[in-house]
């Protein structure tokens, strides 16, 4: 059996790694602009991504791709995979000492603290880049992940914010604050739900800030001390406000996904999503009906960023950095954010690329299905350190979901 | 049985049969399918306009070949086991039979985490010969199950009997094996082709997520909300598999084998 799989490596020499051993991104990065394009042409570079929404898979394979090919010699190939799944494929290639089979990854908040943790990315390389100088470098938002600074490490790609999504036409005044949301909820019982994914969470901490005082409170790395001063406020709202949920807080939706079914055939008067941009994308595709629009509660919504990384282990970082350099360019940065592509916001900041481009982002602005990009960012909140989040999470299957008794 | 009941059994299979089928087919097609409505607010191919641009015709492909070639190697494999096991009988048998039930009985998720380590340490991390490997073993479990079943009820005096009769070891091959295991081979490939076809951790971890089967795809549109792009690759992935029963049922129908 082993001699035959060695025959079958044979066959696949590509794929066996071995030989020389690749290029470190620092290193890389340490070139010339010019070198980097050089070593990048005529390679093929494996990207490790999120395959599940048919618009972004569009927006990858039929215009990225052959824009690639054509500028810079470099193939594009996608492979699935978030979070978790790139985390302990990078630990098992590791462990194994296989050659990486990631040159590109689209990673954030704890996957990036936990890729740190062991040494699992490659670089500093970003800040290398010629588009990053166009990066809105003076954004916390988008400098640092979950207050972790990027230093280099991962490139900032897509900018988004947290939003409710309600019915103008079943709800045409939806509560505007945390507070109204609650008597909203004891008014409406069986109305109201979340799920229980990384949007869910998001909600609950949205929440978590407005009942303390806001995001400041939680700055600054975490904190038991102030966790368990603040915590309980939560934990004593939701418990008073969870027999109004959805099957009385029995059962929450598994995923965004299973929320929208909800909200779109009408269980639930409410939906919400990591991006609000994407809300006028979901009811463009039929997702949500018509009527469906964006709602941010005056509390504050937290915003976020979505970045991409080189795994210490890839094989062909120059190649990365070319497709990382052409994600980051206007052109590709403005099909991203149009609302009939992806509705992805830009980490870009307009004002420093030339008056032809400004133009073109304004008018992106401008999009009648859109929220006012003045209100969202008046109401923008920045991500606070990964713990917080975790914290959130474990004392909600304890104190909510454990209690429904599942 | 009364002609009453049957035929109302009989329309029942039917519907339990076509109703998933039709409503995969509105959901294709469908654009805004809310509750309460019966039938869709509108109507798009947008799905399938994507099927053009090579995404889920790539998934095909890969699914198709996979699957043949899981088939062709498990069904190589799993005759002379099956062959052998039959024939060792009493305690071997049993302990031979375990064996082969192992990689059928254990998820394929706990399946893939163990071979994971031993592919990557080969450098087979993420390729289709992984996933084709990965997929080998439990379908090599069932056919070699399925084959000890064929070769016990098999007579082994025919072989003899032939033997007798003067017939080379070759002649035994041709005129005797060849056509009594034939309906058996054609189920055994179609059977190793659907093991295949269905399987989607085995494909995940091991493939590292590069490997695309069509199985791969409706997972991961399911989970995504993406409830049009799953239906129609849920379309596609009902038609090979309806194919691969048909010919292996058509060949059952044509072929009489006398197993004593």
């Amino acid at each position: 059996m082993r001699s035959s799989l060695i025959a079958l490596c044979a066959v696949t020499v590509a794929a066996c790694g071995g030989g020389t051993p690749a290029p470190r991104a620092a290193d890389v990065a340490a070139l010339p602009w010019d070198s980097v394009e050089a070593l990048a042409r005529g390679t093929t570079v494996t990207w490790r991504m999120w395959r599940g929404d048919p618009s972004i898979n569009r927006y990858v394979d039929d215009w990225i791709t052959p824009r690639l090919a054509a500028c810079c010699g470099v193939t594009l190939r996608t492979a699935e995979g978030q979070g978790p799944d790139i985390l302990q494929q990078l630990r098992l290639e590791t462990a194994a000492g296989a050659a990486g089979t990631t040159d590109l990854a689209w990673i954030n908040g704890e996957t990036f603290a936990a890729l740190q943790r062991d040494s699992l990315l490659g670089g500093p390389w970003a800040h290398r880049l010629p588009s990053a100088q166009s990066l809105d470098s003076a954004s916390a938002i988008i400098m640092r992940d979950f207050e972790r600074p990027t230093e280099g490490f991962e490139m900032p790609w897509g900018r988004v914010q947290f939003a409710l999504v309600y019915d103008s036409l079943r709800t045409p005044s939806p509560p505007r604050s945390v507070s109204a949301l609650a008597e909203w909820i004891r008014a409406h019982p069986g109305r109201f739900t979340h799920d229980q994914g990384f949007t869910g969470t998001t909600f609950l901490k949205v929440v978590l800030y407005a009942l303390n005082g806001g995001v400041g409170t939680f700055q600054g790395g975490f904190d038991a001390a102030t966790w368990d001063r603040t915590a309980p406020r939560l934990f004593t709202w939701l418990e008073a406000l969870v027999p109004s949920f959805w099957r009385e807080g029995r059962a929450y939706p598994q995923s965004v996904a299973d929320l929208d079914r909800l909200f779109a055939n009408g269980e639930v008067d409410f939906a919400m999503g990591n991006n609000h941009l994407g809300v006028a994308t979901k009811v463009r595709r039929g997702t949500y009906p018509a009527s469906a629009r964006v709602l941010m509660l005056d509390d504050g919504m937290i915003a976020n960023t979505h970045y991409l990384g080189i795994p210490s282990n890839a094989t062909n970082p120059a190649g990365a950095m070319v497709v990382a350099n052409f994600l980051l360019s206007p052109a590709a940065q403005y099909e991203k954010q149009r609302v009939e592509v992806w509705a992805d916001g830009t980490v870009l900041d307009i004002n420093k690329l030339d008056t032809e481009w400004q133009a073109r982002f304004a008018a992106l602005a401008a999009d009648p299905l859109g929220f006012p990009d003045s209100v969202a960012a008046r109401l923008a909140v920045p991500e606070v350190a990964a713990e917080w989040h975790d914290r959130v999470v474990s004392e909600w299957r304890r104190r909510i979901r454990g209690r429904a008794g599942e | 049985m009364s002609e009453r009941p049957r035929v109302l059994l009989l329309a029942g299979l039917t519907l339990t049969a076509l109703l998933p089928l039709a409503a995969l087919l509105l959901a294709a097609f469908g654009m805004r399918w809310f509750f309460p409505s019966l039938l869709p607010e509108a109507w798009t191919a947008e799905s399938w306009r994507d099927l053009g641009g090579g995404r889920l015709l790539t998934a095909l492909v890969e699914s198709i070949g996979l699957g043949l070639a899981v088939g062709v190697g498990a069904t190589a494999l799993a005759v002379p086991i099956g062959r052998a096991l039959a024939r060792a009988g009493g305690g071997l048998e049993r302990l031979g039979a375990a064996a082969a039930f192992l990689p059928v009985a254990v998820p394929p998720i706990a399946l893939a985490a163990g071979l994971q380590l031993a592919l990557l340490r080969l450098g087979l991390g993420g390729t289709r010969t992984a996933v084709f490997l990965g997929h080998l073993v439990p379908a090599t479990g069932y056919l070699s199950l399925y084959f000890l079943g064929v070769f016990r009820l098999l007579d082994p005096d025919y072989e003899a009997t032939a033997r007798t009769l003067g017939a080379t070891p070759r002649q035994v091959l041709q005129r005797v094996l060849a056509p009594l295991l034939a309906r058996p081979l054609r189920e055994a490939l179609a059977l190793g082709f659907l093991i295949s076809w269905a399987q989607v951790p085995l494909t995940l971890v091991l493939g590292g997520g590069r490997v695309r089967t069509l199985a791969v795809e409706v997972v991961a549109y399911v989970q995504a909300g993406q409830d049009r792009h799953a239906a129609t690759a849920g379309l596609l992935l009902v038609i090979p598999a309806v194919l691969a029963l048909a010919i292996a049922r058509r060949s059952a129908d044509r072929t009489t084998v006398v197993m004593t």
